[in-house]
């Protein structure tokens, strides 16, 4: 080994050694005549010749003859690369693009799914746990938060092992005037030991001041932050940071390396009583109550609790508790530890995981496209060169020698490929971070050593899969075939390349088809119409805080007026065209009561839910865009003490009183038998987002919401603003609430940036599939391009032939133009087959549209149909100027 | 006076034990060999500088290029600790190799 580096070292210097023999040996022979051991000429001239014969059999040990040869390779092949440019750049491009994708997607699986979370001792000794309950019907739920009587309950099952509940939100951090919203962890006193983290500067909480009863007054920081907003202060006393309007003292630094348990980076850690905490009555907070899990939870089981022993004392104390908190429901719950990764725990995974492990097979299949494009290319440029190897298949290098030339030259153009791929792939995976994942600031560049071995691993894979294009060709290449026959290649050649064509235009349609499926989903969805006029329609909800930061339940009558004088206000605006007043916000809320059909034991359902009911002010429908089908909306007389009225919407008129007039007929809601008349039937909208089956809904008038048919209070303010008038309706409407509000948080926004939300997956889907289907298509027509255009060349002398007997020029054009069409078609229907098949893993993608549908089915025909036109119209065109005398001259 | 040729890896133990000595330049060691084996054994350049390379190869010499005392630019070759190693064990080879040929040449 060592002996072989000493070699290498010396093969590296060797004109150098060999300068120093040249010296060493000449002082040897000054030596020599001066102690005159050689007198005689003869002798002396002996000794001269014998220099020559000792260099050379010195020289042998600083020369390594395949490294002799590899450079020699090395030399032919950037030579030979350089001679033909146009090749080595498409080659080296796509390779670029195929291996620069993968790197991309790879990184960002990379990040999701196999990185434990940085800085923790031993994370895979750590125990994400999760929940699975049971609903009627065995329906399964399975969640990682828990509320805090859970929490509680859980803790004491597991007393001697150490574990730890946090929650992750954002605050708001305020410096001066401005403010910014940074992703904070809000945890317990153990957090710091049970992940075995140390804090590089400070303290971690003191039990007694992290529980969640007491209001939070320290913060822990990370790294970053401490470098960047403290200016890496060294004294941490007497350090404070505003967040949500509150002043926290700094008490720790998190060291440099650790960012908290999730995908996006916490900046900084409080303790559980910082969380907003809603106040639901006076004195009973959240945490008092077994609703609305937060808190997730980690575990490190002692060396000597087995996964199995740990589930089941987990499994025992939350069953108890459940039941003893009055939800019997729960006594079949299993709780159970998984991994510390989130993406990899039983939890359903969210859309931007499905979407990223999609998009690893779909970068898989453009390196495969890459792949079968470049041997084609090869393949091109072995022909090309049949008569140099013939020649030097005859002048007696050896094949494997040949061979490893090959390989050198394919191992030079995948290196290039690589070095460019890391380019494009660090770009496509910040592209695909942000694009995927937004609102997570990620540490880190996307491409890591990870990528880099990996991007290593693929392309040694690639190359020696190519490889294999050449070593086919030479193990049966004849020599005197090739000598005779010239430029023309024997038929297995051009089939071999014909099925490559073939190959990668079905690989190009199924994601073609993918990416139609997913423009056609995204045109779809955005052409649902969700029953309001998105666009002018803007609601806002203003929400009083508690004293513990958290948002007020309460509708207290302080708002309440507020509410009111405001939309009496903005009526009279003229941006505005009408206000309205609602418990709920047109999608969003909603409430379940028992609502039942006066006379019907069962509430209706549709889609296995029944009805959701919102109290509304007369002016609601006319605002939000709801067309009335038929009777009428309420009116400034629907009052307390007048005729109890409601309306509802077409689904619930079908499904309560199918073939009858739902005008008339009686609802009872709240378990009362009180009767409330239906006076109108409103369109159906969507009541959550955009992407819903439909529901069944009742409206009821404020002033007659309540159980008793009083007033209730209204929660949202409805403001629709005249055309093209959107945003001075909402600055009008902002700066009127915070004057009457000054101590709240207010929501506002317009219906279309409520649900721009919901577009996000189809959008993302759509480019991203759209852009490497084109670049599937680029690259596949550039492969049929080659193929075609090779063998129109190929077959100039038989073109000549034709033409010389009369052939029209039209009919040689059509006939080379078929000839690519009928290749790309057989690849089509393989495509299209597979992405028949392959559609039906991937149908959560698509909204209501499927391979089978028309519109699908003609664009893939049509674009494909269009690129092997365009791929083979060049060659065609100078086919048909072949002239037979150029022709039969070409052999 | 007929020179002999030196059996294989012989000249190597040669070369080793006479550097083990003192640092030498490739004259040097020729000249040295040549005294000590009283002109039975000559080492041509032939053979010497190819071994010298070999040797330093694998590590058991190091060549520094110095001065001679008539102050002549000189490539000085210096044992190394693995050279000196490998010494040892050469020297136990041919220790015991010779006993052999020695029994078989001169029958008791």
């Amino acid at each position: 080994m060592r002996e072989w580096i000493a070699r290498l070292h010396d093969w590296f210097r060797r004109d150098q050694l060999d300068r120093e023999l040249r010296e060493e040996l000449q002082f040897h022979q000054q030596q020599l005549l001066r102690d005159g051991a050689s007198t005689s000429a003869e002798h002396a001239a002996r000794r001269l010749g014998n220099t020559t014969l000792v260099r050379e059999s010195a020289r042998e040990r600083w020369s390594i003859p395949w490294m002799d040869n590899l450079q020699q390779d090395v030399r032919y092949a950037v030579r030979g690369l350089r001679r033909n440019p146009g090749l080595t750049i498409v080659v080296v491009l796509t390779l670029a693009l195929g291996l620069g994708a993968n790197a991309g997607v790879f990184s960002l699986l990379n990040r999701l799914f196999l990185q434990t979370p940085q800085g923790v001792a031993n994370a895979e000794g750590l125990r994400r746990i999760y929940l699975t309950q049971f609903g009627r019907a065995g329906k399964q739920s399975l969640s990682n938060k828990y509320n805090y009587p859970e929490l509680v309950d859980l803790r004491s099952a597991i007393p001697e092992i150490a574990n730890t509940a946090y929650e992750t939100d954002s605050v708001s951090y305020e410096v001066a005037s401005s403010s910014r919203f940074i992703t904070a962890t809000f945890t317990d006193a153990n957090y710091w030991q049970t992940l075995g983290v140390s804090l590089s500067r400070g303290r971690p909480f003191a039990a007694n001041e992290a529980r969640i009863e007491i209001p939070g007054t320290v913060a822990i920081v990370s790294y970053r932050f401490w470098q960047r907003n403290l200016h890496s202060a060294d004294n941490l006393a007497g350090l404070n940071i505003q967040l949500n309007g509150k002043r926290y003292d700094v008490i720790g630094v998190a060291p440099e390396n650790f960012e908290g348990l999730d995908v996006g980076a916490t900046e900084v850690w409080l303790t559980l009583g910082s969380m907003s905490i809603e106040e639901f009555e006076p004195g009973r907070f959240w945490y008092n109550v077994r609703s609305d899990g937060r808190l997730q939870m980690v575990v490190r089981p002692t060396t000597s609790t087995s996964d199995g022993a740990l589930n089941a004392r987990l499994t025992t104390a939350y069953r108890s508790g459940a039941v003893a908190g009055g939800y019997e429901r729960d006594s079949t719950a299993r709780v159970e530890g998984g991994s510390i990764i989130g993406a990899r725990g039983p939890l359903a995974k969210g859309a931007e995981q499905v979407i990223a492990t999609r998009l690893a097979w779909v970068s898989v299949f453009v390196l495969l496209i890459a792949c079968a494009n470049i041997a084609n290319l090869l393949l091109t440029r072995l022909t090309e060169r049949q008569r140099e190897i013939a020649v030097r298949l005859a002048l007696g290098v050896s094949r494997s020698r040949l061979m490893r030339q090959f390989f050198v030259e394919l191992f030079t153009l995948t290196s290039l490929s690589m070095v460019a791929a890391l380019v494009v792939g660090n770009w496509a995976g910040s592209l695909l971070r942000s694009s995927l994942i937004p609102g997570v600031r990620w540490s880190g560049s996307a491409i890591d050593l990870k990528t880099i071995g990996g991007i290593t691993a693929a392309t040694v894979i690639v190359t020696f899969l190519l490889a294999l294009v050449p070593m086919a060709h030479l193990r049966r290449f004849g020599t005197t075939d090739a000598l005779r026959n010239g430029q023309r290649a024997t038929s297995r050649h051009s089939r071999l390349r014909a099925t490559l064509v073939m190959g990668q235009t079905a690989l190009a349609v199924v994601l073609l088809s993918g990416a139609m499926l997913c423009v056609e989903s995204l045109r779809r969805v955005m052409s649902v119409h969700i029953g309001y006029d998105v666009q002018q329609v803007a609601f806002a909800i203003p929400k009083l805080k508690n004293e513990r930061g958290g948002e007020s339940f309460e509708r207290t009558i302080e708002l309440v007026r507020v509410l009111r004088e405001t939309s009496e206000q903005l009526a009279r605006s003229p941006n505005v065209e009408r206000v309205a007043l609602a418990s709920h916000s047109p999608i969003g809320g909603f409430s379940m009561m028992t609502t039942r059909v006066f006379g019907v034991d069962s509430e209706p359902k549709l889609n296995g839910s029944g009805p959701m009911v919102r109290d509304v002010s007369p002016d609601y429908m006319t605002a939000v865009g709801l067309r009335i089908v038929s009777g009428r909306a309420f009116a400034s007389n629907d009052v307390q003490g007048a005729p109890l009225v409601a309306v509802v919407n077409e689904a619930m008129a079908r499904i309560a009183w199918p073939g009858k007039n739902p005008l008339g007929q009686c609802l009872t809601f709240y378990r009362t038998n009180v009767c409330r008349t239906v006076v109108g039937v409103v369109q159906d909208a969507h009541i959550s987002s955009v992407v819903e089956s439909a529901t069944l809904q009742a409206f009821l008038p404020l002033e007659q919401g309540s159980k008793s048919g009083g007033p209730t209070r209204p929660a949202v303010l409805i403001v629709r603003a005249k055309s093209g008038q959107t945003p001075a309706a909402l600055a009008q409407t902002r700066t009127l609430l915070e004057a009457a509000l000054p101590n709240s948080d207010l929501r506002l926004q317009t219906l279309e940036q409520k649900v721009e939300r919901d577009y996000r997956p189809w959008r993302l889907g759509a480019f991203l599939f759209g852009v490497l289907a084109a670049l599937a298509l680029l690259v596949a027509s550039v492969g049929l391009y080659g193929v075609i255009a090779y063998g129109v060349r190929r077959r100039t002398h038989e073109i000549g032939i034709r033409a010389a007997l009369g052939a029209e020029r039209g009919r040689v054009v059509l006939m080379v133009v078929q000839g690519g069409v009928t290749t790309v078609a057989i690849g089509s229907v393989l495509g299209m087959l597979g992405a028949v098949a392959l559609s039906r893993y991937a149908s959560t993608l698509f909204y209501e549209t499927s391979m089978g549908s028309p519109i699908i089915l003609v664009g893939v025909v049509a674009v494909m149909l269009c690129t092997s036109v365009l791929a083979s119209i060049i060659p065609a065109w100078q086919a048909g100027r072949v002239s037979p005398m150029t022709a039969l001259r070409s052999e | 006076m007929t020179k002999r040729e030196l059996l294989p890896g012989l000249l190597d133990m040669l070369v080793l034990k006479t550097l083990s000595v003192q640092t030498m330049h490739g004259y040097g060691i020729a000249q040295h060999l040549q005294r000590l084996s009283k002109e039975v054994i000559s080492v041509e350049e032939g053979s010497l500088y190819p071994a010298l390379q070999r040797m330093r190869q694998k590590g058991w010499i190091k060549a520094e290029w110095g001065q001679t005392p008539n102050n002549q630019r000189a490539r000085y070759y210096t044992i190394t600790t693995l050279g000196r190693k490998q010494l040892g064990e050469q020297e136990e080879g041919y220790a015991e190799l010779m006993a052999g040929v020695r029994r078989i040449m001169k029958p008791a």
